[in-house]
C-alpha cells in the first residue's frame, strides 16, 4: 500500500479544516473496508487519510420529530432490527444486514457505503475508464454481463451501483447531510447519487472538502410497511445481481403509497415509478403486481448477457413487495 | 492514545508517517511504532511476530485474518494499525495454547473441523464473537455468522458443528 | 534389511492423476493384512490440530528470517507483447533495493525447459523482471520505476481463433497439441479408440449426441504461492508451498545446477495445494536467484491478484458426445471430440485428459476419443483435484441420464447396468471394487426411490434428484521411501517425505507406525516434507499419498519391530517368534512376562533402532481404482434461477478407511469444491485483452458457509482391498469428480431442463427455464 498520513480529529470543525487544507488530497476514513482496498489497487492516491471515528456526532442513530438522522460513521451492524429508531424502516435494516459478511458490517460505515465506487470488473482491474479518469468504457465491448440494464442510454459508464443500503433509503424520503468548512447542504439521495453528465468519473455529488455528517430519513405514513431483497449467486462475500426495495401502506387490501427502487440494474438506484403508479390505490393481486414490474422494466436496454438482470429485476420487485406486505398475497 | 511522531524524510516510504501505538493485544499492553498506512494484520505479522492471523487476500474478501477488536470480529487487513491505540486486540495467539487450549479450539480437533488450517484462526475467533454474543445459536445462526471467513479445503460443515459443540461445553456450568 | 527378496527390483505401474507410468520398484517382504487393528480405522485427532487451531503451526507465509528481503514480480499486462526495451536502472538505484533481474540477467536459467523471466510475453501476468528490497513498500515502488516499452502483439484467446488457418502461431509448431497430458502429437488430436465406435453408433437403437462446457477453475488455495529462500554459501534452503518437496528440489537443482545435497527444501505447512503447487515454480527460481545476487534471504509471496491472474487452473472445455444404446438401456457405443484451450503450456505441464472418464467409466465395447489440447494467449493451466475427469465427468455422466430420461430408465439401474467387472479399458480385473454398492447404499440414503419425474413439478420451487459417479486410479506406487527409528527412551519418529496439505497424512502414518508396532500414537511423531532429513517420495499429488507412502511407513515400523523383538528376545529368555508388542511392552504371548520397549531400546548398543523401507510394486494384472457415486438433492428457485444444494450423499470405494474424521473431512471439502465448480465459479476474462477480470476473491467465487448445504453424508462402501499391505487406496480426487454433473442432473430433475454449460448461474438458468421445454 502506498504510504501515506493518517490524522485523527477529535472535532468535526478540526476535520473540516483538515479537508479544507489538504487540496484535495485527504481521504476520509470509515471502516477502512472500502478505502484501503482503493489504496491498495492505486484507485486512490490520498496523501493524507482522515479518520472520522473519533468524532461522536457522527456516529449513532438519533431519532427526531420527524424522522431519524443516522450519522456517517454508523456501522452497518448498528443498523438491525434491534435498533428501535429503526423499526419503522425494516427495509434499511434488512438491507444493511445483507452486505457483505458480518466482519464487514462490523467495520463498513453507512457514509462509506453510499460512497463505495462501482464494482464493475473493469475498474478493479485496473482498467483505463470513465470511473478511472480515462474517457472510454472497456466493458460496452467485453464482458457486459453485470452492467446496468436501465438508464443506460446517455449513459458513459455502464457501471451498477454497489450499494444495498442505498436501495432501502431510496424508498423513504432520504436525504444526506453533507458539511465542509464554508458551510451545509442537505441533498436528497437521487441528487446525491447522481454527478452531473459531464462528471463521469464520480460517483457522488460530494466536493472533496466536503464531509458526510449524516443521513436523514423522514418517518413514512404510520402504517407503512417495508422490506429488501438481494439476489445473489453466492450466499456471503456478494454484491446484488439484483435487488429491490418496496414500501407501502395496505388499506384493507389496496395499496397506498407505494414506493418501489431497484438495484444492480443501473448507475444508482432505480425507483420504480411506472411500477408505482400501476399498483398505487389498487388491489394487490400476483398478476398485478407482475405485471406492474414487467411494464417497469420495459424501459431495460440490456446486452446479450445481462438480459438475466431484467428477470432478476421483475423477480425481486415481486419479492420486495410480497414480503412488504408480509405474503398477504 | 496515539501520540504522531515526527514525520521526517527516510530511506524507506514505510517509515516516512509513523505513529506510536498503545494498544491491550492479547491481555497484554503492548507500545509499538507503526507505519501509518500499515494495517493491524501487518502489525501484527511483521512486528508483532504474531503470525496466526493469515494474509489470504488482504482485500476483506477472505476472513483468514480476523481478529476480535474489542471484542468485535473484524478483517485484520481492512483496520489501520494506528487505530488500535487504546484498544483491545485479540488474536488466535490469545486464545489458548496447544497445553491449554479454548473450548473452541477444542471442538474443532475433536470434530476434525479442519484440514490445511490456514483459515482455522480466522474461522475460530469469527466463532467466538459469535457466542460471545450468542451462546446458543442453531447451525443456520452459525453458518450465517461465519459466512465471512472463507474454507477452500471445504470443512464448513464440521466447523459449524464444532462451533455448536463449543457453544454447549461453554453453556456447562462452572465446574 | 535382511530379506534377500530386498536386492530384487521389478518393473511396476501406477497411474498418476489419470495417466499410467512405469518404474522400477524394489520387491518388498510380504506382511500379513492387519487382523483386528486398535488404532487403524479409528478416528483419532490430527496429531497437528493443536498447531493448527492455536495459530502456532507456521507455513511458507509466517517465515521471518533475520535480514530477509520482499521480492516483487513485474509482469505483463499484455496478453501477447514483446519487450521493446527495458529500463531498471531507476528501480535499482531506488534505496533499499538490494537485487533487480531482467530477462538478461537470467538467460541461461531454465525451469522445467521454460526461461523464468521473459522478453516475450504470451500470457497477461507472465514474469518480465524481478526485484528485492528491505520492505513491501520500496519493493513496490521500485517496481514502478521499471519503465517498459512493449510492442503488443494480437493476442488469440479462444480456441476457434487459434485453430482458424492463419492464426498466428504461438509456439513454433503451431496451435494445435495432440492430447490431455501435454503436447504429445503436435499438429493432431490425441486419439483413443476400441472396438468401432462410429459405427456401434450408427447401428444404436438409441443415439445421442450432446455438446457440454466447462470453464476455467482456479485452484484458489487460501495461502498464495510462496517461497522463502536463503542461501548459506553454495547451499540453499527454501520454504516452499508444495506439494512435493523433492519435486521442488529437483527443479531447483536443475536450474542452479548445485547437487541435491546442497538444496533443502522444506514444507511444514501449507494452505492448501488442490494440485496447483506440485513443484517449484518461477517464483521459487527467482526468489533463489533475488537471494543469491542480494546475499541476503528472500521471500517471495504472491499476492492474491498473481495467485489468480498468472497462477493455475483447470483448463475449460467443449466437449461434443455422442452415445448409442439398446432400447433396454446398455450402452453400445461412446465417443467424443474435446477442445481443452491450454494457454501457453508446454512439455511438462500437466492438465489431465478430460476424455478419461469416456474410456474409464463404463463397460462399453466400443469407444473413440479425440482430444484436443489448443494454445492461446493465456498462462498454462496445472493438474487441478482429478485433472480431467471433473470436466469429463460432468459431460458423461450428463449424457448418461440424458439417454436415460430418453429411454425411460432409472439412471441409477441404467448405470448398475453398464458397470463393468474389469477395467474397460484394459479389460484387466480390478483388485476391489465397490462402485455398485455405492450406487445402491447412496441411493438408499438420499431417498432415491421417492424421486419423481419434472412433469410432476410445479411453482416456484422445484426439488430434484440427481447422481452421478466416478472411477479415479488411485492405487498409488512407489517409490517412497520410509524410516522408522525407535529412540532409547522408547519414543518414536516415523520420517517421510510426504506434505501434509491437510488431508491427515501426518495423522494416519502415526496411526500405522503405532499400529504395527504396538505403541501408544503419543510416543510416536511424524516428520516429514524436508529433503535434507527425510527420505524420499512423489509429491502428494494423484490421490497417492496414503496408498504409496502408507505401505511403506508399515514395512518399516515391522523392521523396527523385528529388531526389537530379537532383542527382547534374550532378555525375555523366548524366541522371537513368541514375542508380541502391546501397550508399549514387549509380552511373551503364553506367560505374559514382559519388558518395556523404552527400556530395550535403552540396553541396546546403538541405542537405537532404525527401520528404512520402500513402497514395494503393484501387483501384476490388476487394476487399482477408487469408484464413488454421489447423490445429490436440489432446490431451484424458478423465480430467480437460484440452486440450493439441501442435501448431498458422497458414497466411496477408496480401500480401507485408515481415520474415518480425516477422511471424511477430505471427501466433505472435495464436494464442496465440486459444488463451486457447479454453481460458482469461472474464471472470467476480458475478451479483447485477455486480462483476467475476476483475480480475487470477491469477483472469483468459491463457496461460503452458507453454500454448503448443512449436512454431507460420506457413506464407505469399501470392499476388502488386497493389493497393498493397509488395504488402503486414495480418496483425495474422487469426491470431486461427480459432483457437478450429480447437481446438473438434480437440477433437470427438478426443471426438465438440461444445463449443459457449467457453472449452473442465474443467468444461464433462467434462460433455460424461459426457453420451450
Amino acid at each position: 500500500m502506498k504510504p501515506f498520513k493518517l490524522l485523527t480529529p477529535e472535532s468535526l470543525t478540526q476535520a473540516l479544516a483538515m479537508f479544507w487544507g489538504s487540496e484535495g488530497k485527504a481521504a476520509a476514513l470509515g471502516g477502512g473496508t472500502e478505502l484501503l482496498n482503493l489504496v491498495r489497487t492505486s484507485l486512490a492516491a490520498p496523501g493524507m487519510v482522515i479518520d472520522l471515528k473519533k468524532l461522536k456526532r457522527l456516529r449513532g442513530v438519533r431519532s427526531g420529530k420527524s424522522g431519524v438522522s443516522i450519522g456517517a460513521t454508523t456501522q452497518l451492524s448498528e443498523l438491525s432490527p434491534q435498533c428501535r429508531p429503526l423499526q419503522p424502516f425494516a427495509a434499511l435494516t434488512q438491507a444493511a444486514a445483507a452486505v457483505g459478511t458480518p466482519q464487514i458490517r462490523n467495520r463498513a460505515t453507512l457514509g462509506g457505503n453510499l460512497c463505495q465506487r462501482p464494482r464493475c470488473l473493469y475498474l478493479r482491474s485496473g482498467f483505463d475508464c470513465w470511473k478511472s479518469g480515462g474517457k472510454q468504457c472497456p466493458a460496452r465491448h467485453g464482458e457486459t454481463s453485470g452492467l446496468a440494464i436501465l438508464g443506460t442510454e446517455r449513459a458513459s459508464c455502464l457501471a451498477v451501483h454497489p450499494s444495498d443500503p442505498a436501495v432501502a433509503l431510496s424508498v423513504f424520503d432520504t436525504r444526506v447531510k453533507l458539511v465542509s468548512a464554508s458551510g451545509s447542504r442537505l441533498v436528497p439521495l437521487a441528487q446525491f447519487l447522481a454527478p452531473h453528465e459531464s462528471d463521469a468519473g464520480r460517483d457522488t455529488v460530494l466536493r472533496s472538502d466536503e464531509l458526510i455528517t449524516e443521513v436523514r430519513i423522514a418517518f413514512p405514513r404510520p402504517g407503512t410497511r417495508s422490506a429488501f431483497v438481494k439476489v445473489a449467486d453466492r450466499a456471503a462475500f456478494s454484491f446484488a445481481l439484483a435487488s429491490a426495495a418496496a414500501a407501502c401502506v395496505m388499506d384493507r387490501g389496496t395499496l397506498r403509497h407505494v414506493r418501489l427502487a431497484l438495484g444492480g440494474v443501473a448507475a444508482a438506484p432505480w425507483r420504480a415509478r411506472v411500477a408505482e403508479e400501476a399498483l398505487e390505490g389498487r388491489k394487490l393481486t400476483p398478476a398485478r403486481l407482475e405485471s406492474a414490474a414487467r411494464v417497469e422494466l420495459a424501459a431495460a436496454r440490456p446486452f446479450e448477457r445481462n438480459s438475466y438482470k431484467v428477470d432478476l429485476a421483475i423477480g425481486a420487485l415481486q419479492e420486495a413487495l410480497e414480503r412488504a406486505v408480509g405474503g398477504k398475497l | 492514545m496515539a501520540r504522531r511522531a515526527a514525520t521526517r524524510s527516510s530511506k524507506s516510504p514505510a517509515a516516512r508517517h509513523v505513529t506510536q501505538i498503545e494498544l491491550e493485544l492479547n491481555g497484554r499492553v503492548t507500545r509499538a511504532s507503526v507505519p501509518d498506512h500499515w494495517t493491524l494484520l501487518e502489525f501484527l505479522r511483521k512486528s508483532a511476530g504474531l503470525t496466526g492471523a493469515k494474509e489470504g487476500c488482504n482485500a476483506g474478501e477472505c476472513g483468514a485474518c480476523t481478529v476480535l477488536l474489542d471484542g468485535v470480529a473484524v478483517y485484520a487487513c481492512c483496520v489501520l494499525a494506528a487505530e488500535t491505540s487504546g484498544r483491545r486486540v485479540m488474536t488466535i495467539e490469545g486464545l489458548g495454547t496447544p497445553e491449554r487450549l479454548d473450548p473452541l479450539q477444542e471442538a474443532f480437533l475433536v470434530d476434525d473441523a479442519l484440514q490445511c488450517g490456514f483459515c482455522i484462526p480466522g474461522q475460530i475467533l469469527a466463532a467466538k464473537a459469535l457466542l460471545d454474543a450468542e451462546p446458543s445459536p442453531d447451525r443456520e445462526c452459525v453458518r450465517r455468522a461465519l459466512s465471512g471467513n472463507l474454507c477452500r479445503c471445504g470443512c464448513y460443515v464440521k466447523i459449524a458443528t464444532a462451533v455448536l459443540r463449543a457453544a454447549a461445553i461453554r453453556r456447562e456450568p462452572e465446574r | 534389511m535382511s530379506d534377500d527378496c530386498a536386492e530384487k527390483t521389478v518393473e511396476t505401474e501406477l497411474e498418476i492423476e489419470g495417466r499410467k507410468v512405469k518404474v522400477r520398484a524394489q520387491v518388498e517382504r510380504q506382511l500379513p493384512p492387519w487382523g483386528k487393528t486398535t488404532l487403524v480405522g479409528k478416528s483419532m485427532r490430527r496429531v497437528d490440530g493443536p498447531d493448527k487451531v492455536t495459530g502456532a503451526a507456521r507455513y511458507t507465509h509466517d517465515v521471518q528470517l533475520s535480514g530477509m528481503l520482499y521480492g516483487k514480480v513485474l509482469r505483463s499486462p499484455h496478453a501477447r507483447a514483446r519487450v521493446a526495451e527495458l529500463g531498471l536502472s531507476a528501480a535499482a538505484k531506488l534505496p533499499g533495493v538490494l537485487a533487480v533481474l531482467g530477462p538478461g540477467d537470467v538467460r541461461g536459467v531454465r525451469l522445467g525447459g521454460q526461461k523464468v523471466l521473459s522478453a516475450e510475453a504470451s500470457y497477461a501476468g507472465e514474469e518480465i523482471a524481478a526485484l528485492a528490497a528491505t520492505d513491501e513498500e520500496t519493493a513496490e515502488e521500485a517496481l514502478s520505476l521499471i519503465r517498459v516499452r512493449w510492442e503488443p502483439l494480437p493476442p488469440v484467446l479462444e480456441p476457434e481463433d487459434a485453430m482458424a488457418p492463419g492464426a498466428p502461431a504461438l509456439q513454433p509448431g503451431g496451435n494445435v497439441l495432440g492430447g490431455g497430458f501435454g503436447p504429445q502429437t503436435p499438429g493432431k488430436p490425441e486419439v483413443y479408440e476400441r472396438g468401432d465406435a462410429p459405427a456401434a453408433l450408427a447401428a444404436a437403437e438409441v443415439e445421442l449426441a450432446r455438446v457440454y462446457e466447462t470453464p476455467a477453475a482456479q485452484h484458489t488455495c487460501l495461502e498464495t504461492h510462496g517461497a522463502v529462500a536463503a542461501w548459506d554459501g553454495d547451499g540453499l534452503t527454501v520454504w516452499e508451498s508444495t506439494q512435493g518437496v523433492f519435486f521442488v528440489r529437483a527443479a531447483l537443482c536443475e536450474a542452479l545446477g548445485l547437487p541435491a545435497s546442497r538444496v533443502r527444501v522444506l514444507c511444514p505447512f501449507m494452505g492448501g495445494g488442490f494440485g496447483s503447487k506440485n513443484s517449484a515454480d518461477r517464483h521459487t527460481l527467482l526468489a533463489a536467484l533475488l537471494a543469491r545476487r542480494s546475499g541476503r534471504p528472500v521471500r517471495m509471496v504472491l499476492s492474491r491478484r498473481e495467485d489468480f491472474e498468472a497462477g493455475a487452473y483447470r483448463p475449460a472445455s467443449r466437449q461434443q458426445m455422442a452415445i448409442g444404446l439398446t432400447r433396454r438401456g446398455r450402452i453400445v457405443a461412446l465417443t467424443s471430440r474435446a477442445v481443452n484451450p491450454v494457454g501457453a503450456a508446454l512439455e511438462g505441464h500437466y492438465f489431465g485428459s478430460c476424455v478419461g472418464p469416456v474410456h474409464d467409466f463404463y463397460a462399453c465395447a466400443n469407444v473413440r476419443t479425440e482430444n484436443y489440447a489448443i494454445l492461446t494467449s493465456s498462462p498454462p493451466p496445472s493438474a487441478f483435484r482429478a485433472p480431467g475427469h471433473v470436466q469429463g465427468a460432468f459431460a458423461l455422466e450428463q449424457l448418461v441420464d440424458e439417454a436415460a430420461d430418453e429411454l425411460g430408465l432409472d439412471p441409477v439401474r441404467l448405470r448398475l447396468a453398464n458397470l463393468s467387472a474389469n477395467d474397460p479399458d484394459s479389460g484387466q480385473p480390478f483388485a476391489s471394487n465397490g462402485l455398485a454398492s455405492c450406487l445402491r447404499l447412496g441411493a438408499k440414503a438420499i431417498g432415491w426411490d421417492s424421486r419423481k419425474p419434472p412433469r410432476a413439478k410445479a411453482g416456484r420451487f422445484r426439488s430434484g434428484l440427481g447422481v452421478a459417479i466416478a472411477t479415479w486410479g488411485a492405487g498409488g506406487g512407489p517409490p517412497a521411501v520410509a524410516q522408522v527409528v525407535l529412540h532409547e527412551d522408547g519414543s518414536v519418529v516415523v520420517l517421510t517425505g510426504a506434505c501434509d496439505l491437510g488431508t491427515g497424512t501426518r495423522t494416519v502414518m502415526t496411526q500405522i507406525a503405532a499400529e504395527e508396532l504396538g505403541v501408544a500414537v503419543s510416543t510416536v511423531l511424524v516428520a516429514n516434507a524436508d529433503t535434507r532429513t527425510t527420505p524420499y517420495c512423489l509429491p502428494s499429488f494423484g490421490s497417492l499419498t496414503v496408498a504409496s507412502t502408507g505401505p511403506a511407513v508399515r514395512l518399516a515400523a515391522a523392521e523396527v519391530k523385528r529388531q526389537l523383538l530379537d532383542a527382547a528376545s534374550p532378555i525375555l529368555e523366548a524366541p522371537a517368534s513368541s514375542l508380541l508388542v502391546m501397550r508399549g511392552k514387549v509380552r511373551h504371548a503364553v506367560t505374559g512376562k514382559s519388558v518395556a520397549v523404552a527400556s530395550i531400546a535403552a540396553s541396546l548398543p546403538a541405542r537405537m533402532i532404525v527401520g528404512t523401507s520402500q513402497r514395494g510394486p503393484n501387483p501384476d494384472g490388476l487394476v487399482l481404482a477408487s469408484f464413488s457415486a454421489q447423490f445429490a438433492q436440489v432446490e431451484v428457485d424458478c423465480r430467480f434461477g437460484t440452486v440450493r444444494v439441501k442435501r448431498f450423499v458422497s458414497a466411496h470405494d477408496c480401500g480401507r478407511v485408515l481415520n474415518p474424521a480425516t477422511w471424511s473431512s477430505q471427501i466433505q471439502g472435495g464436494v464442496l469444491q465440486g459444488i463451486g465448480y457447479a454453481l460458482l465459479e469461472q474464471r472470467t476474462r476480458d475478451p479483447g485483452t485477455g486480462r483476467q477480470l475476476n483475480a480475487g476473491l470477491l469477483d472469483y467465487k468459491i463457496p461460503t458457509a452458507p453454500d454448503s448445504p448443512p449436512e454431507i453424508e460420506v457413506i464407505d462402501a469399501a470392499p476388502p482391498y488386497p493389493a497393498n499391505n493397509i488395504g488402503a487406496k486414495g480418496s483425495g480426487e474422487p469426491p470431486i469428480i461427480p459432483v457437478a454433473a450429480a447437481i446438473a442432473n438434480a437440477v433437470a430433475n427438478a426443471t426438465g431442463r438440461r444445463l449443459r454449460t457449467a457453472p449452473i448461474t442465474p443467468a444461464r438458468l433462467l434462460a433455460a427455464l424461459s426457453a420451450e421445454p
